[in-house]
């Protein structure tokens, strides 16, 4: 249950250290309807994840050719 | 010839927005961008030249406030520079005199001088109270601190973004950290720099944009700043509360990833301590008093997620297990939490190419991960105390009211231990890194 340090509030961060000691305890314990409650949130989490790094590729390439087209345009003026 | 002047023709990205788009086209709309991101129009732009100011909010400003100061006006030969001097004491001698220096240095440089310390947002307004009275108010006004370090093309850039993509109001500069090699701690906020400036890139196009146009290096459209129009003065993190008002206008903001900057982060921890609290605690204010949901979202998302998280830490805790959990929910567990840590781990790797002046012990606390996984219990905790701090606030205003000896001297104690460990409700004092 990982996630991007980001934000004001640094909430990405301070997630991990909370959703790891939620999977240890399910270890622990084990209880069949707070399971499946900590499969939806991991989904969440993954899915959260997975959303960000895409955009995070998209937006990287968008300025990099942005970029280039712009020192590009700039050096032939 | 300015270094902003767009001479380029860019194609225009036409935004088709339907008359007739139910709310539910919106919605899809939006979800998508959580995934793809929206581009944000570009424009063709002739334009002439763009009058830029940058405002300096300053309290006791030493070398490193001079040599910004230098740098602005040596990389941009249009830029005006305003220095507000926030009342520092006469008897500081060595600002006083770093002050007078700057106010003979270039007949672009104006230094002024609040009537009495009222903090960076104060400030900025006092300054920005003058210059919206001008009879020629600046297009672009940035924001900075006193002990940035920008390199030739930093502001370029950030113009240059403001002016070719028109429904910007705001743009911010990436942050480093100067004082990366002091201590370990500053090491560890290095890295965490790094993880910022690419969650500020992920959420370009995210609806509005980034979560914060943060105080460091920011630049506003005039029409977006006056539409504010202020900074909240006293307020805890006003760099996060303007941010979502321009939002709240209609406006969007992003960050300029090759706009580059650096500044001194705490060093000790008691000082990140006091930084962070503020920063976790003035969020939550601005949270709760935002008009617009859109303007927040990463918040909402991150407290959501976070509160679900504890809760079920909590419902852990209360319930006995009865060993029920069937094996395949687990392993789907498990494969989504590796699954998760390897993308997680080695994007954190790759980012390590933006990384300035990484050395070898960078590489060493990136690679082992434990360092910043005991960061972030730091940054859990200074989270945990806002929450309890935020509840408490919102009861001692109810129970003030109570005419009883025992509950104002109850509030008193309490209003004292979270001021010992780091909470209140505004400054009382300017301190470095505030």
């Amino acid at each position: 249950m990982f996630n991007f340090h980001g934000g004001t509030a640094g909430v990405g961060g301070a997630i991990t250290p909370l959703g790891v000691y939620a999977g240890y305890l399910l270890v622990t314990t084990g209880n069949f309807w707070l399971g499946i409650a900590f499969l939806v949130l991991t989904s969440m989490f993954f899915v959260l994840i997975l959303a960000t790094l895409c955009r995070y590729v998209i937006n990287y390439r968008r300025n990099q050719k942005h970029m280039q087209e712009y020192w590009r345009a700039v050096s032939v003026k | 010839m300015f270094g902003w002047e767009i001479r380029i023709l860019f194609a225009i990205k036409e935004h088709t927005v339907s008359t007739f788009a139910s709310p539910l086209q919106d919605f899809f709309s939006n979800a998508r961008t959580f995934v793809v991101p929206a581009r944000t129009p570009v424009t063709v732009s002739r334009k002439k030249a763009k009058r830029v100011v940058a405002i300096i909010p300053t309290y006791g400003p030493g070398t490193i406030t001079r040599e910004l100061v230098k740098d602005l006006l040596s990389y941009n030969p249009t830029l005006l520079v305003w220095v507000v001097d926030d009342s520092t004491p006469h008897t500081n001698v060595t600002s006083m005199a770093i002050l007078t220096e700057l106010r003979s240095m270039d007949s672009r440089v104006k230094v002024l001088r609040t009537p009495a310390n009222k903090l960076k947002a104060g400030a900025l307004n006092f300054a920005l109270g003058r210059l919206f009275a001008e009879a020629h108010i600046p297009d672009i006004i940035m924001t900075l601190d006193d002990d940035v370090v920008i390199t030739k093309t930093t502001i370029d850039r950030m113009v240059e973004d403001l002016v070719i993509h028109p429904t910007l109001g705001a743009v911010c500069s990436q942050c480093h950290v100067l004082n990366k090699n002091s201590n370990l701690l500053t090491r560890l906020q290095g890295l965490e720099y790094v993880g910022f400036n690419a969650t500020r890139l992920a959420d370009e196009g995210l609806l509005q944009g980034p979560l914060v146009m943060h105080g460091m290096l920011a630049a506003f459209r005039r029409e977006a700043l006056q539409g504010a129009p202020l900074f909240k003065a006293r307020h805890l993190i006003e760099d996060y509360e303007i941010t979502t008002r321009i939002k709240a206008q209609g406006w969007s903001v992003k960050l300029v990833p090759h706009a580059l900057a650096w500044t001194v982060v705490p060093e000790g921890l008691g000082s990140l301590w006091r930084q962070r609290t503020r920063w976790t605690y003035g969020g939550l204010h601005v949270l709760a008093r935002a008009s617009s949901f859109t303007a927040v979202i990463q918040d909402v998302i991150g407290h959501t997620l976070f509160f679900l998280t504890a809760a079920l830490v909590v419902a852990l805790l209360l319930t006995g297990g009865d060993a029920l959990v069937p094996p395949i929910v687990a392993r789907v567990i498990v494969l989504l939490s590796l699954t998760q840590l390897i993308a997680w781990y080695s994007f954190q790797l790759w980012l390590m190419r933006f990384y300035d002046k990484k050395d070898a012990l960078d590489w060493l606390l990136r690679i082992t991960i434990l360092p910043e996984f005991i960061y972030s219990y730091f940054l859990t905790a200074a989270l945990l105390g806002s929450y309890m701090f935020y509840v408490y606030r919102s009861l001692a205003r109810k129970l003030g009211r109570i005419p009883s000896s025992l509950v104002r001297s109850v509030l008193r104690g309490c209003d004292y231990v979270f001021k010992q460990i780091g909470y209140s409700d505004g400054w009382e004092r300017r301190t470095a890194h505030d």
